[in-house]
């Protein structure tokens, strides 16, 4: 996993758990020159250069040698977009070099099936579930017994058509995000990947569940009561055949923005009775768009191997008082945690996941 | 491992320039939804009515997304002027099947695939998977590209600019009698030739099941 | 100067407004949620209309809203402020 808040997994969770952001302002990006907080990955390599290193990554942790039998599900909204819009300005408005295989969504499974050589490789562009819709997929196929591996990819770059688009909709903040709070801004595009292996051998971390959902609403905005978000984590819980009580903690999507957390905060409360811990990560990480249900699905693992919930950062003045919103860390035991990701046109996922324990 | 489909119904449509019969005004009576719609959620929505969509999971795919818009905001970007939410919002590859699901209020799984040319392959092998549950899903892919400078980008050669294919399946433990050859076509975006393969082979068999290997 | 009549045919082409004529937007008809109906979208893509076409700039959504009510403020504020 890389992002604006860490290179790798291990110093991503380190800076969430001491409340470090790595959304900053920059002035480079709004149409206008105005500042925008956005979560830019730190490194001198490229976008791809660290793609191709944290899939090496996943690939030297595993047992396999290669990917020759793994199946590749991508997960991107960007796709090549940034690089379209670098050769645009450089060809000063002429799309004569724009080339499909380096512009499309499909360029980022064709970067990685280059590199790695995968036996088959689908990629899901679904906005800001695109990554949760690819490990929906994943899962699929482990449970057809179509393959024995999986490598789900969510990878969403920085680009000018995503900070100018959701600035042109008004919801984007100058800040560091503040979701849930009564008072927040919105949201800020980030860059992110991240990369997991699925496979059938027994680990500490079950993917358990997986709920999907429509809102039928409207293209842009949340239905208003979180019908959807409701839907599909109870999808999600039926899915995994436990009840709503057993989830201890639910890492929201929540963006920061008024339409998405208000959703998503009353979706919540009518489901869950039980008040688990409630907290988004994207203060820290910023919104990584289609890599966000990858990232953020690794992000709920760690919290479940470290029995530790990073708190939502910088929250002052909670909206919905019924939401169980960690304002520090919570240092608890944690069996079962619920993973959001909802997108434009009213397109949810929810994900749980299960820490198998050494007696299971 | 080889998933056989039944194919329902099928669909397919095509112009050199606009497709004509969409029918929009039947399918979309709302004005003000009507005319937020992009080409390509136009033809979608016309597909999925033509095969008898009824609010089925639905599976789609596009390679080139939605062309205009994004020309539309990366204009705007360079040109420096300010840039149209409404361009924005219909930019995602998954607008067409949002804007179906919001007519059809199907609060049922969409999802949204992009493989450039394989697009459509990958429609169909996702939703053979996705058919081992055991319901009908509407499988579509479409791909519209009639802009002021498609010459800088129409580099295939094909001639026709806005195409595209609904399959309404469902899984069968019939025999196949359609296998994919990947024959080519010279008119549509490659991106088609695989659903739009499957069409064609429907068009002469009473009861069409297609095999997909994956 | 424009007329009501000039900003209707704008709005109708700005915002896309299929199968309706200007004569049938009242200049005194609201022009957002009942009477036209437009939507929070449409009010964004208002204030993009105004600045590209007009060179009227808003200091934030609240204030464009005041202006936004029917045809006729949206005139009348067009004829004071435009710099194109």
């Amino acid at each position: 996993m890389v992002c604006a808040a860490g290179l790798n997994k291990e110093e991503v969770f380190a800076s969430l758990l001491s409340g470090t952001t790595g959304v900053k302002k920059h002035a480079n990006y709004l149409n206008d020159g105005t500042l925008s907080a956005i979560g830019k990955i730190e490194s001198e390599k490229s976008f791809n250069e660290l793609m191709i290193q944290a899939v090496q990554e996943v690939l030297e942790a595993s047992s396999l040698n290669n990917f020759h039998d793994t199946f590749l599900a991508v997960g991107t909204s960007v796709g090549g977009m940034a690089w379209a819009e670098n050769r645009f300005m450089e060809d000063e408005g002429s799309l004569k070099n724009i080339e499909l295989e380096k512009q499309s969504i499909y360029s980022v499974a064709h970067t990685l099936k280059d590199a790695f050589n995968f036996k088959d490789a689908i990629t899901f562009s679904t906005a800001c579930t695109s990554s949760s819709n690819a490990l929906v997929f994943a899962k699929e196929l482990l449970d057809a017994g179509a393959y024995e591996k999986v490598l789900v990819v969510g990878a969403d770059s920085i680009s000018l058509t995503t900070v100018n688009g959701f600035n042109a909709l008004g919801v984007l903040s100058s800040e560091c995000s503040t979701p849930f709070d009564a008072n927040r801004t919105g949201m800020n595009v980030a860059e992110g990947i991240g990369a997991l292996l699925l496979g059938k051998e027994p680990s500490n971390i079950e993917l358990l569940g997986l709920g999907c959902s429509s809102d039928a609403y409207n293209i842009t905005n949340p239905h208003p009561d979180g019908v959807g978000a409701k839907l599909a984590m109870q999808n999600a819980l039926d899915n995994a055949n436990i009840e709503a009580s057993d989830i201890e903690y639910i890492n929201a999507h929540g963006t920061g923005t008024m339409a998405n957390d208000t959703a998503e905060g009353k979706a919540i409360e009518e489901l869950f009775p039980n008040r688990p811990f409630v907290a988004s990560t994207k203060s820290m990480t910023g919104h990584t768009l289609g890599a966000c249900g990858a990232i953020e699905l690794i992000i709920s693992a760690m919290a479940l191997e470290n029995n530790t919930i990073p708190s939502n950062l910088n929250l002052k003045t909670k909206e919905l008082e019924n939401l169980n919103l960690a304002q520090e860390n919570v240092s608890t035991p944690i069996t079962y945690a619920l993973s959001n990701a909802f997108a434009f046109g009213g397109n949810n996922t929810s994900i749980v996941i299960k820490k198998v324990s050494h007696e299971d | 491992m080889k998933i056989n489909l039944k194919i329902i119904n099928s669909h397919f449509v095509t112009s050199k320039e606009n497709c004509e019969e969409l029918q929009e005004k039947t399918l979309v009576k709302k004005m003000m939804l009507r005319r937020r719609l992009t080409r390509s959620s136009k033809v979608a929505i016309f597909l999925a009515n033509q095969v008898g969509y009824e609010q089925e999971r639905i599976v789609f795919g596009s390679a080139y997304g939605e062309v205009k818009a994004t020309i539309d905001i990366i204009d705007a970007i360079y040109n420096k002027t300010l840039l149209s939410p409404t361009a924005f919002q219909n930019s995602v590859h998954n607008t067409p099947v949002s804007y179906l699901s919001i007519l059809s209020e199907n609060s049922k799984e969409v999802t949204t695939v992009s493989d450039l040319f394989d697009t459509s392959l990958s429609v169909l092998k996702t939703g053979a998977i996705k058919a081992l549950k055991g319901d009908k899903l509407l499988l579509m892919a479409v791909d519209t590209f009639n802009v002021k400078r498609v010459e800088e980008l129409n580099r295939c050669g094909v001639t026709d600019l806005e195409s595209g294919v609904a399959l309404l399946v469902e899984l069968t433990d019939e025999p196949a009698n359609i296998f994919l050859e990947n024959k080519e076509n010279r008119e549509v975006s490659p991106s088609l030739r695989h659903i739009l393969e499957v069409h064609n082979k429907t068009l002469n068999i009473k009861n069409p099941i297609v095999e997909i290997t994956l | 100067m424009i007329s009501t009549q000039q900003l209707k045919e704008t709005l109708i082409e700005g915002l896309a407004l299929e199968d309706i004529d200007p004569s049938e937007i009242g200049d005194n008809d609201a022009l957002f949620n009942e009477g036209l109906g437009l939507d929070s979208v449409d009010a964004i893509e208002l204030v993009v209309i105004l600045e590209n076409e007009f060179g009227i700039k808003f200091k934030d959504m609240d204030a464009a809203k005041e202006v936004f009510t029917t045809v006729q403020t949206l005139t009348d504020h067009i004829n004071i402020h435009a710099t194109k």
